[in-house]
């Protein structure tokens, strides 16, 4: 245990004694305790054993997370915060590439507010207009979580918001970005210039502190960018545009001559009855500082490709209030990947439509949507969702989701089919088919994986889970990231509580 | 790394006997651009706030269920928080304004209050606060039916 995180902890604990009454906090846990049968891996003869720690059944997971407020009175309203949170460890967590030491995490933070004025120390998350000069996100779904250890300092007034932060940017799974750490500064200005009228501008430097010796150190990268936001600037019009460049400034990247980048995105919104049409455009050129993420402009479970990507998108929405009906659709045109003599750049079209219904007859709800996609490679894909109620608080839940594509001359084809019944005060039953047919997969063993859980909801929001089954592995994206997990053979426990 | 987790879990219990107190503060952006300060209605009404995401698909059928207790009861601020990430935040707007929501929608993009209440930021996560501005309620996650006991809370709530 950390000094300065104990040093928290005492002060939190004693604080009520002095003022009671003014005092809040919450204390959440998380626990998952699996054993994955395909962790197990003999050692032939002659190959080097893996590290310690590394490729064991049994794994562990444990998250504490407290928070804390005080207020005082005398300071009218004055406020001071202190977060603990985090204390996660696998034996072997899911990539197993990595070394146990290194998913050992904590993170910690303390806030002073008063009015707009804030200030904050520790661990801390931080995304700076959208994303175009710094990104620093937790992803749940990729089992990620990246923070910014150091300081901030915001002012967030009705007109204007300013913010000044500085620090390292650890990661929970440092591999995840080839074991690099980065140092950031960055600031953001955001003033309302004329009503409705938004104007922001920001800068960041991301510089390389440390990274392992097959990636070489790039040095310092400057980026900036400007925005203009507006809302209902007309009645039902809405729109967001924002530019930036990425300059490297350290002489060696200069000698290997890395190009500079910009990017550009921008959307308009127009919005009438039950009627919504969006239009939106970007153009990413080596604009990758290392901790930025941009909008995808739509194109789902994909990376993001801020390298060499331009894209053109319209949606349209029709929602009628009763029944609770919503149509929509969307087509966009994508030019991306780097420029090919005699081929030029990968070009295609994205499109995809569907409705979903809410409440038909009180007791029904169903939604599908389907998707083509021809930007390299063809990729289809459909979902539907059927949910029925019965007996006020009784669901049943059909979810299918269907995705096939085809690339270099192999298919692939993953389909999951998910059952659940629920009651809502009790919990869940659920039973899961995933069917794949995925040659990479398949070296693991089966097309079919069956699963199957229990939930049961406990007092306060407490709840504990039972699974267990086979899962399919594969490549995971959200968010325009993407990673590769390990198929699963076991059975999983997991506990969730939260005292206040 | 167990005694880190003993010595976390024996200083949380430390501070058990300071239950209940006044719910955080914190001020967030409307997807108008405008600041919204939970302080400003904080003892004045009873509150419900939800976190969401335009892909959570609880999340979703929870938004539909929270305009349904707008309209039913107008006496109660009703709040919800997406935590979608800034490049998702035209899908925000277009998922709220094309479905004709009329309750209030901040933007938290950075999570950094969601944390605050939820440090583990799994969603739909709902609390509710009193008109003493405490905290009365919170619950995670959405199954189809839910939404009786967060009428019954807000029921008893609003006496």
């Amino acid at each position: 245990m950390k000094p300065r995180a104990a040093l928290l902890l005492a002060a939190c604990a004693a604080l009520p004694a002095q003022q009671p009454g003014a005092w809040t906090w919450f204390l959440t846990n998380d626990s998952l305790y699996q054993k994955n049968d395909l962790a197990k891996r003999e050692v032939p003869a002659g190959e080097i054993p893996p590290l310690a720690g590394e490729k064991k059944p049994d794994q562990f997971q444990e998250s504490l997370a407290f928070f804390g407020t005080y207020r005082f009175e005398a300071g009218g309203d004055l406020a001071l915060g202190a977060t603990l949170r985090g204390v996660n460890f696998y034996k072997q967590d899911p990539n197993a590439t990595l070394r146990s030491p290194e998913t050992s995490l904590y993170r910690w933070s303390a806030k002073y507010r008063r009015e707009g004025w804030s200030v904050q120390a520790g661990d801390f998350h931080a995304l700076l207009g959208q994303g175009f000069v710094l990104s620093v996100l937790q992803n749940d779904t990729l089992l990620r979580e990246r923070t910014i250890r150091g300081a901030e300092a915001r002012w967030q007034g009705s007109w204007l918001d300013l913010r000044a932060l500085g620090g390292s940017v650890s990661t929970e799974v440092r591999s995840e970005g080839k074991m690099q750490k980065w140092d950031v500064t960055a600031a953001e200005a955001v003033v309302e210039v004329l009503r409705g009228h938004r104007l922001g501008v920001r800068a960041s430097q991301v510089k390389d502190a440390e990274a392992p010796l097959f990636v070489p150190l790039v040095g310092r990268r400057l980026t900036d960018s400007f925005s203009l936001s507006g809302a209902e600037v007309l009645p039902g019009l809405s729109y967001y545009g924002e530019y930036g460049r990425l300059l490297y400034r350290d002489e060696r990247d200069r000698q290997l001559r890395r190009p500079a980048g910009n990017a550009a995105y921008g959307n308009l919104t127009y919005r009438s009855q039950g009627l919504l049409l969006l239009a939106e455009h970007k153009k990413y050129e080596n604009f990758d500082n290392g901790m930025n993420n941009l909008p995808l402009a739509d194109r789902e479970e994909e990376v993001n490709d801020l390298l060499h990507s331009e894209g053109t998108r319209l949606f349209a929405q029709y929602h009628v209030a009763r029944p609770d009906l919503t149509f929509f659709g969307s087509a966009g045109r994508y030019v991306e990947g780097p420029y090919i003599p005699g081929r030029g750049r990968r070009a295609g079209t994205s499109v995809y439509g569907g409705f979903s219904a809410e409440d038909l007859w009180d007791a029904v709800s169903a939604s599908y949507s389907y998707g083509l996609r021809f930007v390299g490679y063809a990729v289809k894909k459909s979902m539907a969702n059927l949910t029925t109620r019965f007996q006020q608080d009784w669901s049943l839940e059909l979810s299918f989701r269907d995705k096939r594509s085809s690339q270099f001359g192999t298919s692939f084809h993953e389909q999951d089919l998910n059952t659940q019944l629920a009651k809502a005060s009790w919990g869940a039953l659920w039973v899961l088919r995933q069917h794949s047919r995925d040659p990479i997969e398949l070296l693991g063993g089966g097309r079919n994986f069956y699963s199957a859980g229990v939930r049961a909801n406990l007092r306060n929001g407490a709840y504990v889970e039972l699974s267990g089954g086979r899962l399919r592995g594969g490549e995971v994206c959200s968010g325009g990231q993407c990673v590769t997990l390990p198929p699963f053979k076991g059975f999983k426990v997991a506990a969730h509580f939260q005292l206040r | 790394m167990p005694r880190r987790i003993l010595t976390l879990l024996l200083g949380a219990l430390l501070a058990l006997p300071a239950l209940g107190g006044p719910a955080p503060d914190f001020s967030l952006r409307r997807t108008d651009g405008s600041v919204f300060r939970l302080k400003d209605h904080l003892g004045k009404q009873v509150i419900l706030v939800d976190f969401w995401a335009t892909w959570c698909g609880p999340c979703t059928k929870l938004l539909k269920k929270l305009q349904e207790m707008k309209d039913k009861y107008p006496d109660v601020l009703v709040v919800a928080i997406s935590i979608d990430d800034a490049g998702s935040q035209a899908k925000v707007a277009q998922y709220i304004q094309g479905r004709g929501y009329t309750f209030t929608v901040l933007l938290d993009p950075d999570t950094a209050v969601c944390k605050m209440f939820n440090p583990q930021a799994g969603i739909p996560f709902t609390f509710i606060v009193d008109k003493k501005g405490e905290v009365a309620y919170t619950h995670t996650g959405y199954l189809p039916g839910q939404e009786k006991e967060l009428a019954e809370k807000l029921e008893a709530l609003r006496k």
